[in-house]
């Protein structure tokens, strides 16, 4: 029995080292299992940086072109409404070196006001001549950055849509670190990428020809002051029921071709002085600019010109005979907004992306197993830094240039295109 | 054998003793390592989406998407900060593209500021980011902690994620003014600006002149909304 009790006892020898070994193998195993996630856990993290700084990459260069956009529209605006000036400033001072003789004239026997209208219309003699040809020169110079503008604009808007995938591939081989399995653009995330672009193309339109009227109102709104009414009325109470002196006056934009101003000034009298209406008697002082296409006829619409052709139609004739006449305005020129459809119904312009790379190979065989994939998405949005002044809520356009990218969350159905072209379970993308 | 008899019954409750707070430790460390894990990726999202405004607001959009589930997690307090570093290399055909479209318009200097950010070795961008979390009754609130998010962005950096967005109507204003030359007739108009008080006698409006100035929020009549509160003086 004692033999038997010593026989078992030997046969247990040595079984302690085993369960150790199987121990020290499962751990070892364990400890390899959690080095190899954890570099794959890794590689995913890198691959989601990647996606992302692609993505953001691409939405700045196409924030970039909205803004270019909107800073050449205002720009181009801010040039149309200086020709305004120029042609107002030409038209007023050839009315003003035409009244300030006859003011003279008829103060010439006043004391100190006299002497000084006199003064004044010696000086605009000669003013007259330097306004009339530095207005000239003004509009050649605003001619010659309004083409260049329009060039630089349908550059960008080219270039950036052009430029959206290589931006993108860019981008990829910068941020990736591992040069062993390097990330590229999937299948999925090409065909991401191009829906992106048609998006994009879609999202704004070149407002040419008749399609003008769109930045013509825009310009008409910007005209300053001085621009757009110079009206005067002289004699009020019971003068201004006997006489009325009225000066007239605007500058406006015909047929998108041309940019036309007129100043006019008349006495008003009644018929045999204290009987009829006040009417038009006595011609003052006229003159009259344009710049651009010669052929634009003349409108003569009420409140144009500050409503000069319907209250000094006399004067207003005078000035249209004498009409001092530029070609340097080429036009209204066309320029970039949103499509009608995106005026319609907005939607935020979106870059999404997946991008896909072997995966870590540790202790699989790295043929056999499946990519991994990471997906981005960037957004340009439209944000005012500050409410406007006037109350009013200001809706997305190519006109102000508060265009941001910013990385967005990737929506589902994106997930779901780029995850049915690759081919691969959803699941396998990142969140 | 009545001596071995529930020897296996203790030896497990010993085991279970053991483990049972290793269990409830790998539990707690997952979860708090995923809210970990979600602050760092908002504090990257952050790298991201400051890095054109730095003065903007803490809680992006994106961010937000990360810090949510930090803040409806089990955790009754958590303090968590991450000092995010990603590294931001915006493509260089931006830059490009930017470059020639600036000269085309007519503004090479400019167009030389950015040619040399695209040369530029642009080192990582680092973001900062506490969070700090305490679990009300019903009440998840997240807040950002004091002081508010540090964000360390070179230069070169800003010059690179730059999307040209105007921060404000100065800024609007500045940038598209070397495209509008308006010098001759500022410079032929300064005898009128002399004589205003006088030349006002004979025309008004002389007043309102604003020689290559527009009003900086004009923008097409259908992209406004809502009731006009009012009538803004146009700034020469």
């Amino acid at each position: 029995m004692r033999t038997r009790h010593r026989q078992v006892i030997r046969r247990d020898g040595g079984q302690a080292l085993v369960f150790l070994l199987v121990w020290l193998a499962a751990l070892a195993g364990v400890f390899v299992m959690v080095w190899d996630s954890g570099r794959a856990a890794a590689q995913k993290q890198q691959m989601l940086n990647v996606a992302d700084a692609a993505a953001y990459s691409a939405a700045v260069l196409q924030a970039r072109a909205l803004n270019f956009t909107a800073y050449t529209n205002r720009a181009l605006v801010a040039n149309d409404a200086a020709f305004a000036q120029s042609v107002s400033l030409a038209s007023w001072s050839d009315h003003m070196n035409r009244q300030l003789p006859r003011l003279a004239v008829l103060t010439h026997w006043l004391p100190y006001l006299g002497a000084a209208t006199s003064t004044l219309q010696r000086f605009w003699r000669g003013y007259d001549g330097t306004l009339q040809a530095a207005t000239a020169a003004a509009e050649a110079q605003l001619a010659l950055a309004n083409g260049r503008l329009v060039a630089a604009q349908q550059f960008m808007q080219a270039a950036a849509l052009v430029a959206l995938r290589p931006s993108i591939t860019e981008s990829i081989d910068l941020n990736s670190t591992a040069r062993e399995s390097p990330a590229r653009l999937s299948q999925g995330g090409e065909l991401l990428v191009a829906q992106a672009a048609a998006r994009i193309g879609a999202f704004s339109t070149r407002y040419a020809g008749p399609q003008r009227s769109r930045q013509r109102d825009v310009v008409l709104a910007a005209r300053d002051g001085f621009s757009r009414r110079r009206n005067q009325r002289l004699g009020s109470g019971l003068a201004g029921s006997v006489f009325r002196f009225e000066k007239r006056g605007g500058t406006e934009l015909v047929n998108f071709e041309t940019w036309r101003g007129i100043d006019t000034h008349s006495l008003h009298l009644r018929q045999g002085v204290l009987f009829g209406s006040l009417r038009e008697r006595v011609v003052i002082s006229w003159g009259a600019a344009s710049s651009g296409a010669a052929s634009g006829a003349i409108v003569r619409g009420r409140g144009l010109y500050g409503d000069s052709h319907r209250i000094n139609p006399r004067a207003s004739a005078q000035a249209s005979r004498i009409l001092r006449r530029r070609a340097l305005y080429r036009g209204l020129p066309a320029m970039h907004d949103l499509s009608e459809a995106m005026r319609r119904d907005y939607a935020t312009p979106r870059i999404a992306l997946r991008i896909a790379a072997p995966q870590w190979q540790g202790l699989r065989d790295r043929a056999r197993s499946e990519p991994f994939y990471a997906d981005a998405a960037a957004e340009i949005r439209f944000q005012r830094p500050l409410p406007r002044r006037d109350g009013l809520r200001e809706l997305p356009s190519l006109y102000a240039p508060f265009w941001k990218a910013a990385l967005a969350p990737v929506s589902r159905s994106e997930r779901m295109v780029g995850a049915l072209a690759d081919g691969a379970a959803a699941s396998l993308a990142l969140p | 054998m009545k001596r071995a008899q529930g020897q296996a019954l203790i030896e497990a409750l010993v085991a279970l003793l053991l483990l049972l707070p290793l269990w409830i430790g790998v539990a707690y460390f997952s979860e708090w390592n995923h809210a970990d894990f979600q602050v760092r990726q908002a504090a990257r999202a952050l790298v991201f989406e400051q890095a054109a405004q730095p003065t903007g607001p803490f809680l992006t959009p994106a961010a937000t998407v990360y810090l949510l589930p930090v803040a409806t997690s089990g955790f009754t307090q958590l303090q968590t900060e991450h000092a995010a570093v990603a590294r931001v290399r915006v493509s260089g055909a931006a830059q490009r593209l930017s470059s020639v479209a600036l000269q085309i318009a007519g503004s090479s200097a400019a167009a030389v500021h950015v040619a040399g950010g695209v040369l530029a070795d642009t080192p990582p961008a680092r973001a900062t980011v506490r969070v700090s979390l305490q679990r009300q009754r019903l009440a998840p609130r997240l807040a950002a902690s004091d002081p508010q998010p540090t964000l360390h962005l070179p230069r070169d950096l800003q010059l690179l994620t730059d999307d040209w967005s105007a921060r404000d109507l100065r800024e609007l204003t500045a940038r598209m003014d070397p495209w509008v030359p308006t010098g001759v007739l500022a410079a032929a108009t300064a005898p009128l600006r002399a004589m205003e008080p006088v030349i006002a006698l004979f025309e008004p409006a002389i007043r309102e002149l604003c020689v290559g100035r527009i009003d900086p929020e004009v923008v097409p009549a259908d992209r406004l909304v809502g009731q006009q509160a009012l009538r803004p003086r146009q700034t020469c």
